[in-house]
């Protein structure tokens, strides 16, 4: 595996460092002419002052209002007595992916032991802190539980195909357990709902439920001899493109009450509910046009290819041209869902207090003033966490599907 | 390969046109093709070998005319459609693999899903077809991971495992380099030996003459001649048969 030939980690850093400087260009290249000398100068006292003044403020930083607002930044304003709804799917979410990137992203030991040592060191410190912690630490055991298990049945062939139902099961049964939880019984009113929880549940949803929806619409538009759904479906598609999502926004919270159809009080549903359509609605449109990139992208002997071999329209969709098309606009899908992700803080301005809305919240409170910075950049972290596992994921996967090269 | 001729129809074409737009591509075409008999179509760039061949697994429309295909009437019916397409296989001038599956997966795919195969059988059929094209030991590889006759092969199987009663090759070596013609060639003739209903669009001409019961010569959307590779080679009577042949020969 080619994992071992990383460089040997009894080499410290410092010689790590000049045994690059050595071995590339950079010896000649920095100091080749006058002007490279000073360009490589300047840029050095620039590097040096920017990293003195990140390393100042993060030691001199007021990081007590992080630590007292952890639990709004989360789940907001969420219930104590009602936490235990979203613990499972936490859970569940940290399985899966555990057991996923092991079933499909190249399993690997030094993979498997990194991931150990984070979630002893992360459980550690959270163990200080409550008994929340402990549920964190769990989450993260099962996600090595199911590393080890996708791990070990990986090379067990009839397993194997056993393990990969099981993950495929529970990516399907997700969402769907998590709406279950939060809304069965007297599960309290979506008003409740806030911080970063918010955030992701509002992107997942529009993600999962949009992109279907985007295929549809993508289809729809390419749709030769049916005039009437290909006007829908554009229409739809420049309608909702037209405007900014702010503007969409502001219409699921004032508009949308009297033109939904009255069917299950979809019409008295909750912000959220409404705020979940328009961006379902959004996303679909914009992801629509990235799908429609990539089918058109196919060339005209695929479809001749399938028809010859006797598939029908259906058939061919699924098997042929959709897992083509997918494929070839991953990088562009990811892309969208990233903007996505982070457009969901728009929500504040129709007062849903999703995680930026819970900061600054909190460094306008008279004990945290002067905070702003700490709070921001923060916030900035959770969001570049997430948004950062998006795009590695991508890069994953599109090297496991060999794009690019097929 | 006169001794695998029944003398029942399978294809039968009557008068047919085709249009794309303004421009006529088949002129009242008619022909019967008997069951195991292998046809070559010849002629001229343009001349409507493509559109023929394609308005007979219905990849083409056609406007007028009648087309039977083992005794089932192509008609707007898509039941039909489907009926036939699974009796006749094409082979591409440019292979028209599926790029995002393997090549095992290429040829089992069809039997899996359209004939329901229970995959195991599906892909023991799979390694039956690649075995007789010569290529087992690709199954596992991607389509890019070919050399062109290789691929081209893999195309042949793919459309064999349908299992069906004609196979209609349009140009097959026209994309692929000298070196891997024959290759191809050898699987196509083992095939025309085999005794399946072959109708071929091609211009190697040795190969032609040596595996074609019958001729047909196209020209500007029209059958103008047609016979035994033999009355091609010593006696064609068209001036246009003559100078297409003087020019390809
Ligand atoms: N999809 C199409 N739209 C418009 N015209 C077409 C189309 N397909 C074919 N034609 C025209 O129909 C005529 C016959 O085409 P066809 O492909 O059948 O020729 P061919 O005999 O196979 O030629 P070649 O040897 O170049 O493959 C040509 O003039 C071509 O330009
Ligand atoms: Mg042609």
């Amino acid at each position: 595996m080619s994992d071992n030939t990383q460089p040997n980690s009894e080499i410290s850093l410092l010689q790590r460092i000049r045994m690059i400087y050595e071995d590339s260009d950079a010896k000649s290249q920095l100091f080749k002419t006058k002007l490279h000398t000073v360009i490589t100068l300047v840029s050095l006292v620039i590097v040096v002052w920017a990293l003195f003044t990140i390393a100042q403020f993060l030691v001199t930083a007021e990081w007590q209002v992080i630590s007292d607002k952890r639990r709004a930044f989360m789940i907001g304003r969420y219930p104590e007595e009602h936490v235990w709804r979203i613990w499972p799917t936490v859970w569940m979410f940290a399985g899966l992916a555990g057991l996923s990137s092991a079933l499909w992203l190249r399993p690997g030991r030094r993979m498997m032991i990194s991931l150990f040592i984070a979630a002893a060191i992360v459980s550690y410190l959270f163990l200080e802190f409550d008994s929340n912690a402990l549920k964190f630490g769990f989450g993260l055991l099962l996600g090595l539980c199911g590393y080890a298990l996708g791990y070990f049945t990986y090379t067990k062939v009839s397993l194997n195909a056993l393990v990969v139902r099981i993950a495929v099961l529970g990516w399907v049964l997700l969402i769907p357990v998590i709406l279950v939880l939060l809304f069965i019984g007297d599960a309290p009113s979506t008003n409740y709902w806030g911080g970063l929880f918010v955030n992701i549940i509002l992107a997942a949803i529009a993600i999962v439920v949009g992109t279907p929806l985007a295929v549809v619409l993508a289809l729809g538009r390419t749709k030769e001899g049916y005039p009437i759904i290909r006007i829908l479906s554009t229409t739809i598609i420049e309608v909702v493109r037209g405007a900014p999502l702010i503007a969409w926004l502001f219409m699921g919270r004032f508009v949308l009450p009297f033109i939904l159809p009255s069917w299950f009080g979809l019409n008295e549903a909750d912000v959220i509910i409404r705020t979940m359509i328009i961006l379902i609605v959004f996303n679909a449109a914009y992801t629509a046009e990235v799908v429609r990139g990539g089918l058109q992208a196919i060339p005209k002997g695929q479809y001749e290819a399938a028809n010859s071999v006797g598939f029908n329209g259906w058939q061919t969709l699924r098997l042929i041209l959709l897992p083509q098309a997918l494929r070839a606009v991953l990088p562009s899908l990811i892309n969208q869902y990233i903007g996505l992700f982070k457009d969901t803080t728009l929500v504040y301005l129709i007062s849903v207090v999703d995680v930026l809305e819970v900061g600054r919240k909190a460094f306008n409170e008279l004990a945290y003033t002067g905070t702003a910075l700490e709070v921001l950049v923060f916030v900035g972290f959770l969001f570049w966490i997430v948004t950062w596992s998006m795009s590695n994921l991508s890069k994953k996967v599109e090297e496991n599907l060999g794009l690019g090269t097929r | 390969m006169a001794e695998n001729q029944s003398n029942k129809v399978i294809i039968h074409a009557e008068n047919v046109d085709k249009w794309f737009g303004n421009f006529q591509a088949l002129k009242n075409v008619s022909a019967d093709i008997n069951e195991g008999e292998v046809v070559v179509v010849l002629g001229p760039s343009g001349s409507g070998k493509s559109t023929f061949i394609r308005c007979i697994n219905q990849l083409e429309e056609h406007e007028a005319g009648v087309i039977v295909v083992n005794g089932i009437e192509i008609n707007d019916d898509s039941r039909n459609l489907q009926k036939i397409r699974s009796e006749v296989g094409m082979v591409f001038q440019q292979f028209n693999l599926f790029p995002h599956l393997t090549v095992l997966d290429n040829v089992a795919l069809a039997p899996r899903k359209v004939k329901k195969m229970p995959k195991q059988d599906a892909e023991e059929l799979a390694m039956a077809g690649l075995t007789r094209v010569g290529i087992p030991e690709q199954a596992l590889k991607f389509p890019t991971q070919l050399s062109g006759g290789q691929q081209q092969r893999v195309a042949i199987a793919r459309a064999l495992a349908m299992q069906p009663k004609i196979m209609l090759f349009d140009e097959p070596t026209s994309a692929l380099d000298p070196e891997m013609i024959k290759e191809v060639l050898d699987v196509m003739r083992e095939l025309a030996e085999s005794g399946i209903t072959m109708i071929v669009v091609t211009h190697e001409m040795g190969f032609a003459r040596e595996v074609a019961d019958r001729f047909l010569f196209f020209s500007e959307g029209e059958i103008v001649e047609e016979g035994t590779p033999d009355h091609f080679f010593n006696n064609a009577q068209e001036d246009r048969t003559k100078l297409f042949l003087s020019q390809i020969l």
